[in-house]
């Protein structure tokens, strides 16, 4: 679960990035869920990797802001 | 670069998950409307996946360049809900 949502996302950002940078940047949507904010029994993993994808993203935009990202 | 964060949404995938894949979809649909009568009140459906695509487009278009870092929630009020 974490491997996929989670990692995988950070994957993607990790080898997309150096491309969008050298053509200017461009803009990253990352598709996380509403379990990120509310959840219920039984979703620890997929909360977790969903709430995961806030803190990525919170980061990196800031990481990328200036060079191109919105 | 900005989250998407949407609420439950009719797709295939959910059907699955709910493990609903066989059987009709009146049942489906049935089942559907009552996780959502107490889960998302107020409008008591799950999302239709064009509903959340089209978010998807803003986010991904040029025309807001001041929104990074952020979250865009469409749940249908799902976690607005406190019950």
């Amino acid at each position: 679960m974490v491997n996929t949502n989670l990692r995988g996302v950070f994957l993607a950002l990790k080898y997309e990035i150096p491309h969008m940078l050298a053509s200017g940047g461009g803009n990253v949507v990352v598709t996380s869920s509403s379990n990120a904010i509310a959840t219920t029994e039984k979703r620890s993993a997929y909360a977790a990797s969903k709430r995961g994808l806030v803190g990525l993203v919170q980061s990196a935009a800031q990481d990328y802001a200036a060079k191109g990202f919105a | 670069m900005n989250a998407l964060i949407p609420g439950t949404t009719d797709t295939e995938l959910v059907r699955r998950a709910a493990g609903m894949e066989h059987v009709p979809d009146a049942v489906w649909e049935a089942l559907a409307k009552q996780w959502a009568k107490s889960h998302v009140p107020g409008l008591e459906r799950m999302a239709k996946a064009e509903e959340i695509a089209a978010f998807a487009l803003v986010l991904a278009s040029d025309d807001h360049p001041y929104m990074t870092g952020a979250q865009m929630v469409v749940d249908g009020g799902k976690t607005a809900h406190g019950g």
